[in-house]
């Protein structure tokens, strides 16, 4: 029978309905269990039955056991009645263990006092007897502050008696805050019953100036001290102030441990009630504010207000209990309080409308306000959803607008200044960069940032003999800069490979030669001679070609390496990689290690190519890829190569790898979703209710296992937000990575409209952009409902949701979306 | 950091050659290597209000929320902390 049941049934029948060798079984499982109360019920029972020496003895170590139990849970009364019991009924002696140490702890030192008397008789003064010696150590913090009547019931050779006076003195001169305290404190003998109390008092010599080694002259103290409770109350103060601190003062047993410990950190008694309900709040915001609420008028109005009012932001009432308290703030400070509320809740929407309205309240010229102006537009530029996450070009023109006016306000910032030159630049608005650098030029002629702007916009212009000077300025001050040198290599890594693509070898090579002085990394120089060996095959001198790979092969970390390199590289330029291939000596791997398929996926990565590239350039690599789905990775790996594949919408590969995943790595639920996602990213109503629910169960489990972002990735493929996966790239718009949820895809025919319903809300989002129908269905709606619409489905994700529902593509009816950046026009013939 | 101005030992008014000087004299009294946890909130209290522009970016836009230890900061407490009296030490080792 299992112990638990034995236990069970002993407990379900009376011990007396047991047969002897169950009822002793039963017992010691309860005592080996901790069940102390059961286990003296049932040895009782066993030992009428027959007084066998081990069931006695087993019987006083669960009286042992249940004594201090109570004990540690500070039931002291409870504790000594039950050692008391023990003694009684096991014949044990009274005064052993921790008994004297309950007693005093307790107050009863009289008893203890009478107790060591006897002791002290028996033994005679100068004994080395165990128990004496014991019961002088738990004496000695007690007999610190004892009445004379009960000093003298100690013989005066007694070590307690003799070493007193130095432990005393060494207490009052640490007390007084006596310059000789230390002295005092090294007076205590090491072979005095006081000696840890001399060495609590050097860590509280220490506590504020030395922390550190307070710290180690309490850790010294042996375990069991009868100082302990001193030691303890020191300990707190080497925490920082905090919750953690809060907590360990409040856990201290007596109450003039806790507040010598609050004392310790500086505060006075009158704060006690207000530390012990901070203790208990933690960090509930709202709870935090109504207790600030009610100790308002004992606590100095100029530390209370700023707190209150700031922890308004995170209560479900707002400002209310504060106003209802201190009154109603100026207009502008509750205009400010309002939006951060909005910020926190993530209504960018609204926060932007309310910081509007507040900045409306400045006035120009005043001191620090036109600073706070600026700073509040350049704040409403930080809230704005990034310019390559919507397709909205107001939007975009709005926050570039924002980061102009604040520079009216406030002209020397540079990141601001820089903020607005890219701005520029990535939305095509040349000219008016071209005025802001000038400008800035001219102030800040030193400035690396600025002059990298510079560098970027010449580039853009097609100067690109002004973009070297103003990159080899960068230089001058910054002879490191890795930037300027990736920007300028790359734009002719970029030109060369416009070269090959339009036949113009010798004209691609001199790029090359160009590329080569800015760029000197082992894999920057290994695509160098992996253009140049296509260069020179195209320029009929294919002995070359295999000389310049074996050279790339070596840079970028094998033929392997160089093989997808050249794919991915003939694949950018819509060349066929066979001819370049068979020329280099390059063939397709039979099979792939882990490191190679990491560092394929990397490389892909890097480039960042179109889905439609990438799939042509892994084409030749499939295969092996296919096969390497089956290595041994870890779970970490696993992501990686998954993110990749989902990214550049590689369906069969990530369904292979996502398998492979799940069979390595069964407890990590972020491997059904990649799974699902290959499968059914672009439909997921086809989903079976078994696969729903097994999603369902990946997301609860990512959610308990603290991984959110599973979670949320789950979400999204549960609701409409689908990703779009295909396994062919026939769209013209390949420029958005389709692993990604950028666009939401839905069932055709998802809202029931009339065909001129249709158009008029075609055209309405056409003419308006995505901000402006937000902000025409905000003032058409109610704010209720517009807010369930933004929360239900994210402010960014209002105008992309209808327009799949209305089953058109966003991109092509917004005309003035803006074009990536990354795709540079410089050398364009 | 709710209130970087206490953390300094500074008032809201103070600029920013005071605040430097009380950042240098914050750090020298409390160096990384000796307490590494005071130091960091230094460091990030200048950060907060090093200059101008910082100071006022922090008034209108730092929306932390205030925690217990934040609250435990504002309160008036005596620095340094003076030493505990004979009869708190005696009451604590058990005696009274």
């Amino acid at each position: 029978m299992a112990r638990k049941d034995k236990r069970k049934s002993a407990k379900a029948s009376s011990p007396q309905a047991l047969d002897t060798a169950s009822l002793a079984a039963a017992a010691r499982c309860s005592l080996e269990d901790r069940q102390y109360k059961d286990a003296i019920e049932l040895y009782r029972e066993l030992l009428k039955r027959e007084p066998r020496p081990e069931w006695q003895k087993e019987r006083s170590e669960a009286y042992t056991g249940r004594a201090v139990e109570l004990a540690s849970k500070g039931m002291l009364k409870e504790a000594i009645t039950v050692w008391r019991n023990r003694a009684e009924v096991c014949g044990t002696p009274l005064m052993s263990g921790p008994y004297p140490a309950w007693l005093l702890q307790s107050g009863a030192v009289t008893e203890v006092v009478r107790h060591y008397q006897q002791r002290l008789g028996k033994t005679g003064p100068g004994s080395e007897d165990a128990e004496l010696l014991a019961l002088e150590a738990q004496l000695a913090p007690h007999l610190l502050s004892a009445s004379p009547a009960v000093l003298a019931q100690f013989p005066a050779e007694s070590p307690l008696l003799r070493h007193r006076e130095t432990a005393r003195a060494a207490l009052e001169a640490y007390a007084g805050g006596d310059p000789q305290a230390a002295a005092a404190i090294k007076a205590i003998s090491y072979r005095s019953p006081y000696r840890d109390l001399g060495q609590i008092l050097k860590a509280m010599l220490a506590l504020t100036e030395d922390p550190a080694s307070a710290r180690t002259a309490l850790d010294r103290l042996p375990a069991g001290s009868p100082f302990t409770p001193l030691a303890d109350t020191a300990r707190t103060a080497l925490l920082p102030l905090g919750s953690p601190w809060l907590k360990r003062v409040f856990g201290l047993a007596g109450a003039e441990q806790r507040r010598m410990a609050l004392a310790l950190k500086g505060f006075p008694a009158k704060w006690d009630g207000l530390l012990g309900e901070l203790a208990r709040i933690g960090g509930d915001a709202p709870a935090l504010l109504n207790t600030l609420l009610r100790y308002r008028t004992t606590l100095p109005a100029e530390t209370v207000r700023p707190l209150c009012w700031r922890l308004s932001i995170h209560h479900p009432d707002g400002i209310k209990p504060c106003q209802q308290a201190f009154g109603r703030p100026q207009q502008f400070e509750e205009m400010r309080l309002q939006a951060l509320r909005w910020e926190q809740k993530n209504y960018g929407g609204d926060a932007t409308d309310t910081w509007l309205e507040a900045k409306a309240l400045l006035s120009r010229g005043k001191q620090d306000q036109d600073l706070r102006i600026a700073l509040i537009l350049r704040h409403l530029a930080d809230l704005a959803p990034p310019p390559d996450r919507t397709a909205d070009r107001r939007t975009h023109d709005e926050v570039l607008g924002w980061l102009a006016e604040s520079l009216s306000d406030d002209p020397d910032h540079i990141d601001t200044i820089v903020r607005l030159l890219a701005g520029y630049r990535s939305s095509g608005r040349l000219k008016e960069a071209r005025t802001l650098l000038d400008d800035a030029l001219t102030r800040f002629p030193e400035q690396a940032a600025v002059l990298l702007e510079a560098v970027e916009l010449a580039l853009a212009s097609n100067a690109y003999k002004k973009a070297v000077g103003y990159a080899r300025k960068v230089l001058e001050l910054d002879p490191i800069n890795g930037r300027v040198r990736a920007i300028l290599g790359g734009a002719h890594l970029s030109h060369a490979r416009k070269q090959i693509k339009a036949a113009k070898p010798e004209a691609a090579l001199k790029e090359l030669d160009q590329a080569e002085e800015w760029l000197a990394a082992g894999r920057d120089r290994g695509r160098i001679h992996l253009l140049r060996a296509m260069a020179v095959h195209d320029a009929g001198r294919s002995g070359e070609s295999a000389g310049w790979m074996q050279q790339a092969a070596a840079e970028l970390g094998g033929t392997t390496l160089a093989y997808a390199a050249l794919s991915l590289e003939t694949a950018q330029i819509n060349r066929d990689l066979v001819p370049y291939a068979k020329t280099s000596g390059l063939t397709a791997p039979a099979r792939l290690a882990a490191d190679e398929v990491l560092a394929i996926l990397r490389l892909l990565d890097g480039e960042q190519p179109s889905p439609r590239t990438a799939a042509t350039a892994l084409k030749p690599l499939e295969k092996p890829l296919l096969g390497a789905a089956g290595l041994k990775l870890s779970a970490a790996d696993f992501l990686y190569v998954l993110e990749i594949l989902a990214k550049f919408g590689q369906a069969r590969l990530t369904v292979r790898f996502a398998e492979a995943a799940r069979k390595q790595h069964p407890e990590n639920p972020a491997f059904l979703y990649y799974l699902y996602l290959a499968r059914y990213g672009d439909r997921p109503w086809m989903m079976s209710d078994r696969q729903f629910e097994e999603l369902e169960q990946a997301r609860q489990q990512a959610r308990r296992q603290g991984d959110n972002r599973t979670a949320l990735l789950i979400e999204r493929l549960q609701g409409p937000m689908a990703f779009p996966f295909e396994d062919d790239f026939d769209d013209e718009e390949e420029d958005v990575p389709f692993g990604l949820p950028e666009l939401p895809s839905m069932p055709p025919g998802g809202l029931n409209l009339g065909p001129e319903e249709r158009a008029a809300l075609v055209l309405m989002i056409q003419s308006m952009g995505e901000e402006g129908f937000i902000q025409f269905m905000k003032q058409t709606m109610s704010r209720k409902q517009f807010r369930e619409i933004e929360q239900e489905a994210g402010r960014e994700n209002i105008v992309p949701i209808l327009a799949s529902m209305l089953g058109i593509d966003l991109g092509q009816i917004l005309s003035g979306k803006s074009k990536s950046t990354k795709q540079r026009d410089l050398f364009d013939d | 950091m709710i209130d970087p101005y206490r953390v300094l030992g500074l008032d809201s008014e103070a600029d920013d050659e005071a605040i430097r000087r009380a950042y240098l004299e914050a750090v020298r009294r409390h160096p990384p290597e000796r307490d590494p946890e005071r130091f960091e909130r230094i460091r990030a209290a200048y950060d907060a209000v090093r200059d101008r522009r910082r100071r006022i970016s922090h008034a209108l836009f730092d929306r932390e929320q205030p925690t217990v230890e934040d609250v435990l900061e504002c309160l008036p407490s005596t620095d340094p902390p003076p030493r505990p009296d004979l009869d708190q030490l005696l009451a604590v080792l058990g005696g009274r």
